[in-house]
């Protein structure tokens, strides 16, 4: 569930040129397109979809580089 | 073909940097970002991204002309990623935004300074001087900074007393 909650903000902010759907849970999400500011776009719609708050320590590139890295954070900032 | 040699001025800055800093290389960083998507994101999550983002400073800084503010902010974005570039980040090396600040004293060009962890990530890879060129036309803002890399043990100026350290 959370899985495909992350797949619709990263439609919504991730300006991706090809299809979210297409792309697997372990893709490389700036391979496929996200670039940097739109990966800060799709942290505030992740904060706001979870109700949580990404730390300083959690703003480096392996935390968004895939769908599978970014529910990893969420399981942990959620514990 | 001109040689540095032909330039003795040149040459003499040239030894006087290799004295102080040792034997290293220029670094350079760029980034491009499009206007519209920052005043979108402002639009969209308000004072959140921008505390995010920037320093207070940096806001003031961007505040002067209205029309201008969101290209002001978006090449402030594009310096920050120009520098990261430089910094030569790892993808578990985190480094949050405000980190790296653009600031422009008045009367003065714009410059970098750095805050921790960005200090320690200059240190380790060995960064020194750097210059910041910011520019913006249409939809588009862009910047660019150069810096100098040490070969040998780092130098990096750093204030005992502040957590911050000028990037100059």
């Amino acid at each position: 569930m959370s899985k495909e909650k992350i797949r619709q903000v990263l439609k919504e902010q991730g300006k991706f040129s090809t299809d979210i759907d297409s792309l697997s849970d372990d893709a490389d999400l700036y391979e496929a397109g996200m670039t940097s500011h739109a990966s800060v776009n799709v942290m505030l719609a992740l904060e706001d979809a979870f109700d949580l708050e990404f730390p300083d320590r959690m703003l480096k590139r392996s935390v968004f580089e895939s769908i599978n890295a970014i529910h990893a954070a969420i399981e942990e900032l959620s514990a | 073909m001109l040689r540095a040699t032909d330039f003795p001025h040149f040459s003499v800055r040239r030894r006087r940097s290799a004295q102080q800093h040792g034997a290293g290389t220029v670094v350079v960083g760029t980034d491009l970002v499009w206007i519209p998507e920052v005043a979108n994101s402002v639009s969209r999550f308000g004072q959140r991204y921008l505390n995010k983002l920037f320093s207070v400073a940096e806001l003031r800084d961007c505040e002067g002309i209205p029309e201008r503010r969101y290209a002001s902010l978006a090449a402030r974005f594009a310096a920050k990623e120009a520098v990261m570039k430089i910094l030569g980040l790892h993808a578990d090396q985190a480094i949050p935004w405000r980190a790296i600040e653009v600031i422009r004293p008045r009367g003065t060009s714009p410059s970098i300074r750095l805050h921790e962890p960005a200090i320690a990530l200059a240190k380790q890879a060995g960064i020194h001087h750097c210059a910041l060129s910011m520019s913006h036309d249409h939809d588009y803002a862009t910047a660019t900074v150069i810096a100098t890399r040490s070969l040998k043990k780092p130098t990096l100026r750093c204030s005992k007393t502040s957590p911050s350290s000028p990037f100059h």
